[in-house]
């Protein structure tokens, strides 16, 4: 439109709109922007190498940098064909390629404020509705029957970005003091298992099992009165119990109850009814406190107790009567899989760290408070306005190189309203609804054998507009390369395109 | 000297034989003589290991599964070989009077780990070479000079004795498990602690009889090891070997006994029926194994370097004469090598079963291919000399780097990740990728030329910096459009496989900042910023960002979504050879200006320096 207006027939200086034109299309604007970008994403690549991708993303490929650089693109690429109208027939690669470059773009803007883009993971047998995004929400709930809790406050405030200063930062909830006092964007939560003060507290113990193949340490904390701890080791399972424990059978497991001494633990194992794998205790004579491959006994820290399982002992390293979990984190420079963000949370007088996807609680003389800090989930039946949508997850299966454990292929066997046995593999994606759900990786236990399965799920409205760019690059630059090789041949050096 | 060789060294050598009694015939000059000669020396030194080692042909064709698939004997021993000891022959250290003893095929090595292992232990065989490992198992001395064993910092092989009893080993490895469950990133040290952990290991499992894996079982896919044999399969292994034993070279002053080929053969063959019996259905790559073998002893990618670099030289050779043949047989010898090339690339795909474009040395082999055909297109059609020649040297510098570091660049035929089986996507998305990267290596090395000619002077050589600008810039063209198409692709293929298009994933960045440099180049050549010498020290410059997408991002930056093909190891030179590059580059952009500028304040076109001056700076 300024272009029309500011024809000046060539004669005399050309109006001034004509004149930004000119420089905001010139091949000089062109180069600058080009390397501009170059130069930006490459930071970005190294970034991405010291720290992780989403940092990457958060500190240059989101940057105001960015977006500066390719606005300026954007004005450019408009302005060089608008500075070439009206457009000949040798202006058509051009044209193409660039008005490509801008569709592009424009789905790329599309499938930022408008998709979406997820991950879902559940267990085999199991179903799930949630896509959980990488957008971190903190929220405050609270409940006065520790039933149905009402939600007081959520923030979606990106605290890389905006960390909290040092004052905190004041939750403004009536009828309550919270303070969100300090941010780590790479905690490595440590846990420890501390001797508590508290006779409400429940007992832990602290063992080695160990034969010729297995050597592990590892703690176990009972859950209180109302529930048995059980530690699923493969070949046995450790149960801490305050007495009641019902076996369901068909277990190797070693029951430990406390004794009322508050010193010594009860034991007794229990062997799988099977005449091949579980031979008859045998009766060993050792020395001092250990004891003599018994089915029940008492231990204390430091003894040892015989199992039937090929040659397994098991070591009591430490009891204590009354334990609790400590959590702490600790600060990193960089981030590795095992960090993950924490928020340091005041209420009145206590502090306490949530991590990323999980929760703490705090507790008044008349409520109960939960504070999460956790990835935001979109309930897929909501957004299908599907009350009863949900995906199940019938069967996963892994398929391996011959006489190795690498995966060579995996997929999920799904169902979903209306349809049956859905097989979700790599490179064939479910669609649905608008959604489409991709297998993206899957959870295994110690023993290799698969326990979920995790898709990624998106809604892209950018896709066509994408695809269609690209479509046009190609096409464009094509013919730019056509038309020079017939320019060459001519000799006709300089074309203005 | 027994001189029964493998089938495949006889014939890749009778192969270059018969091209150098072909080409003998023209090149009957003195210069084409010597040179001759010299490649002659060379290609018989290559394939001098064959010519040592008795026939063991039938144990090589002996089928093992390792490593998620069924590869011959042969190419387990190679394989093992060269993880542990770095090298796919052994070269025993020389005897008690200082004579260099024969050196030792792979399959004889592997042969007595498994026999006997005891007599290996105080043998230098496991190569470490990282100076930091070294120190931390105070292989080394330390600033001190405490606890040192040997203090010879250039000792590069260590004993399995030495290293299993080495006290360290222990701490060492157990950072590597903390740093493993921690999930950090593995810096240089740690990938040599994990090397040197992978090479003990099968070291071990190869000596205790775990690996590999030689009988298929009669369920299942997980076949059974030398030490789970039993029976009668085990009977006819210790016949096996007895025969093998006595096939061995005596060591110097022995008696020779006379080859026994036949009872070897007849004891592989009495083992691999019993085998067979055991589950015929999962005992049946017999074509697939005689195909690797013929693929492992053929080393077509070394032949048809060797051929390219007579080619360059011929065509080099060529330009400073007025006769004709020269140039003919370079085009000849070209064809000739990228036949065998091509021959090569093809068994490859036989092998894997997908195009062979999966990992850096498969992707070294096919940029070189691609060089070589955008070459020989753009020769036969602009009859530009430089194309073929730069496309020659691309490809032999390729091949060489691809054949000389196999530490760096893996050449063993490996599993796919999940991801990466969808054929077709892989297909399209990588060679079209790759293909962009043989134009832009071809641009490279035609700006490398351009630059030369620059600098010898511009009025004499102004024909030919003209002639090879507008070669490099038709190459970046090409090159332009297929690396814009690649990286499309790639989005194509991401957004179909997971769902988004484009993820910042440091390779498709880096190919994506490689385009932006060229496109920068062109526009600023339309513009007129860059004549001659910019478009020429452009694609110098350009080409080290495509090395940056295409090797610097595996080994440098180390990190992303495409680390299926991470390693460590040659990035110094890599940076050298860039450095050196942009030096030269530099140098040339400053005797050019000064010489312009001699030029406008000077009273004419004879004020250009001499060119014979500026040669000898």
């Amino acid at each position: 439109m300024i272009a029309a207006h500011a024809t000046s027939g060539g004669r005399g200086r050309p109006g001034l709109g004509r004149r930004i034109i000119r420089f905001l299309a010139s091949l000089k604007m062109a180069v600058v922007i080009v390397l501009g970008l170059g130069i930006i994403t490459a930071w970005g690549t190294l970034v991405e190498a010291d720290y992780n991708a989403e940092i990457a993303a958060k500190t240059v490929y989101h940057s105001i940098w960015m977006y500066t650089f390719l606005g300026l693109l954007c004005v450019s690429l408009t302005a060089v064909m608008v500075d070439r109208w009206p457009w000949k027939k040798r202006h058509a690669p051009f044209v193409l390629a660039h008005i490509g470059i801008l569709v592009l773009m424009f789905g790329s803007v599309l499938t930022r404020y408008t998709g979406i883009d997820g991950s879902m993971v559940f267990g085999i047998g199991e179903t799930s509705k949630f896509v959980i995004v990488a957008e971190p929400e903190f929220t405050i709930y609270s409940s006065i029957d520790a039933q149905s809790y009402t939600r007081l406050y959520s923030s979606a405030r990106d605290f890389y970005k905006n960390p909290p200063p040092p004052e905190g930062i004041e939750i403004p909830i009536s009828g309550a003091s919270f303070k969100v006092l300090d941010y780590i964007p790479f905690a490595l939560r440590d846990q420890k298992v501390v001797q508590s003060e508290n006779k409400g507290d429940a007992p832990a113990v602290r063992f080695q099992l160990q034969n010729a193949n297995v050597n592990m340490t590892e703690w176990i904390l009972g859950t209180g009165k109302m529930r048995d701890a059980i530690k699923d080791l493969g070949p046995a399972k450790i149960i801490l119990t305050s007495g009641s424990y019902q076996s369901p059978g068909g277990e190797n497991a070693i029951v430990l109850t406390p004794a009322q001494d508050g010193q010594s633990l009860h034991y007794e194992i229990l062997t799988r009814r099977d005449p091949a794998s579980a031979p008859e205790v045998k009766t060993r004579a050792t020395t001092g406190k250990k004891t003599a491959g018994q089915r029940k006994g008492t231990v204390r820290a430091g003894d040892v107790i015989e199992t039937p399982w090929m040659g397994l002992v098991m070591r009591v390293l430490n009891y204590w009567p009354h334990a609790k979990e400590q959590v702490t984190f600790h600060k990193r420079e960089r981030p590795t899989e095992m960090t993950s963000p924490a928020l340091k949370v005041k209420f009145n007088q206590t502090e306490q760290w949530v991590a990323l996807d999980s929760l703490v609680k705090f507790y008044s003389d008349e409520a109960v408070y939960v504070v999460s800090f956790a990835n935001r989930r979109i309930d897929l039946s909501q957004v299908f306005k599907d009350p009863e949508f949900n995906i199940k997850l019938q069967k996963f299966e892994v398929g391996r190189y011959q006489g190795t454990m690498r995966a060579a292929s995996y997929q999920s066997v799904v169902s979903v309203p209306g349809r049956q046995d859905v097989v979700i593999s790599m490179n064939e994606p479910l669609k649905h609804n608008g959604f489409t759900f991709y297998q993206a990786s899957f959870q295994e236990d110690e023993a290799g054998r698969p326990t979920a399965s995790i898709l990624s799920v998106n809604r892209d409205p950018g896709r066509f507009w994408k695809y269609l760019g690209s479509l046009l690059i190609v096409l464009g630059s094509t013919l730019l390369f056509y038309n020079k090789k017939m320019a060459g041949k001519k000799a006709a050096g300089g074309a203005t395109a | 000297m027994k001189s029964t060789r493998g089938f495949g060294a006889r014939s890749g050598q009778r192969w270059i034989l018969e091209v150098f009694r072909e080409l003998s015939g023209r090149l009957n000059t003195r210069v084409g003589r010597v040179v001759l000669g010299g490649l002659l020396c060379f290609s018989f030194m290559v394939s001098a290991q064959a010519s040592q080692r008795p026939d063991f042909d039938a144990l090589r064709a002996l089928p093992v599964q390792d490593g998620g698939r069924i590869k011959p004997f042969d190419t387990f021993a190679q394989e093992s070989l060269r993880l542990i000891y770095g090298a796919t022959v052994y070269k025993p250290e020389p005897g008690p009077d200082g004579q260099a003893r024969p050196k030792k095929s792979a399959i004889e090595i592997v042969m007595t780990w498994i026999l006997a292992p005891s007599i290996w232990d105080d043998q230098r065989i496991i190569k470490v070479e990282h100076t930091g490992l070294k120190r931390a198992l105070r292989l080394v001395e330390d600033k001190n000079g405490n606890d040192k064993i040997d203090a010879d910092e250039d000792r590069k092989l260590y004993t399995p004795a030495e290293l299993m009893s080495n006290s360290r080993l222990p701490l060492v490895f157990q950072e590597l498990a903390a740093k493993r469950e921690a999930k950090e990133k593995l810096d240089p040290y740690f990938q040599a602690v994990q090397t040197l952990e992978n090479q003990l290991g099968l070291f071990q499992g190869i000596r205790s009889g775990q690996v590999p894996r030689v009988v298929p079982p009669k369920e299942g896919t997980t076949w059974r090891t030398l030490a789970d044999l039993d029976g009668e399969l085990r009977a006819k292994f210790v016949d096996l070997t007895r025969a093998f034993i006595n096939e061995l070279p005596q060591e110097k002053g022995a008696a020779e006994p006379a080859p026994n080929v036949k009872r070897l053969t007849e004891a592989v063959s009495e083992f691999t029926a019993l085998a067979r019996a055991e589950n015929p259905t999962a005992y049946n790559h017999d074509r697939d194994i005689a195909v690797e073998l013929h693929f492992n002893s053929l080393h077509p990618f070394r032949i048809a370097w060797i051929i390219f670099l007579l080619g360059a030289i011929l065509i080099a050779f060529a330009m400073n004469t007025e006769r004709r043949w020269p140039y003919l047989a370079g085009w000849a010898c070209v064809l000739v090598a990228f036949v065998v090339h091509t021959y090569g690339f093809g068994l490859r795909s036989y092998l894997t079963g997908r195009p062979p474009v999966s990992n850096m040395y498969e992707t070294v082999i096919w940029v070189a291919w691609g060089a070589i055909f955008f070459a020989m297109i753009f020769e036969a059609f602009m009859k530009n000399r430089f194309m073929l020649l730069s496309g020659a040297i691309v490809a032999v510098i390729s091949m060489i780097v691809a054949d000389s570091a196999p530490a760096v660049l893996d050449s063993s035929l490996q599993p796919l990740e999940p991801v990466l089986r969808s054929t077709l996507w892989l297909t399209i998305h990588v060679l079209t990728i790759t293909i962009s990267y043989a134009a832009l290596f071809l641009a490279w090395m035609l700006g490398l030329f351009g630059l030369y000619f620059i600098f010898r002077g511009l009025p004499a050589n102004s024909a030919k910096v003209r002639e090879i600008t507008q070669s490099a810039y038709r190459a970046i063209q090409v090159g332009v459009v297929l690396l814009a198409a690649g990286i499309i692709l790639g989005g194509v293929w991401a957004d179909y496989s997971w769902g988004r298009f484009w993820g910042w994933d440091p390779k498709e960045t880096w190919a994506l900042i490689a385009l932006l440099g060229y496109i920068a180049l062109l526009h600023a050549r339309l513009a007129g910023l860059v004549r001659e010498f910019g478009m020429l020290a452009g694609s110098v410059v350009s080409a080290s960002l495509v090395i940056m997408a295409w090797y610097g991002v595996n080994f440098v930056l180390g990190a992303g979504l495409h680390s299926y093909g991470f390693g460590a190891g040659g990035v110094e030179y890599v940076s050298a050879a860039i450095g050196l590059q942009l030096i030269w580059v530099t140098y040339v952009a400053y005797v050019h200006r000064a010489r312009l500028q001699a030029a406008e304040s000077g009273s004419g076109p004879d004020s250009t320096p001499a060119p014979g001056k500026a040669q000898n700076q």
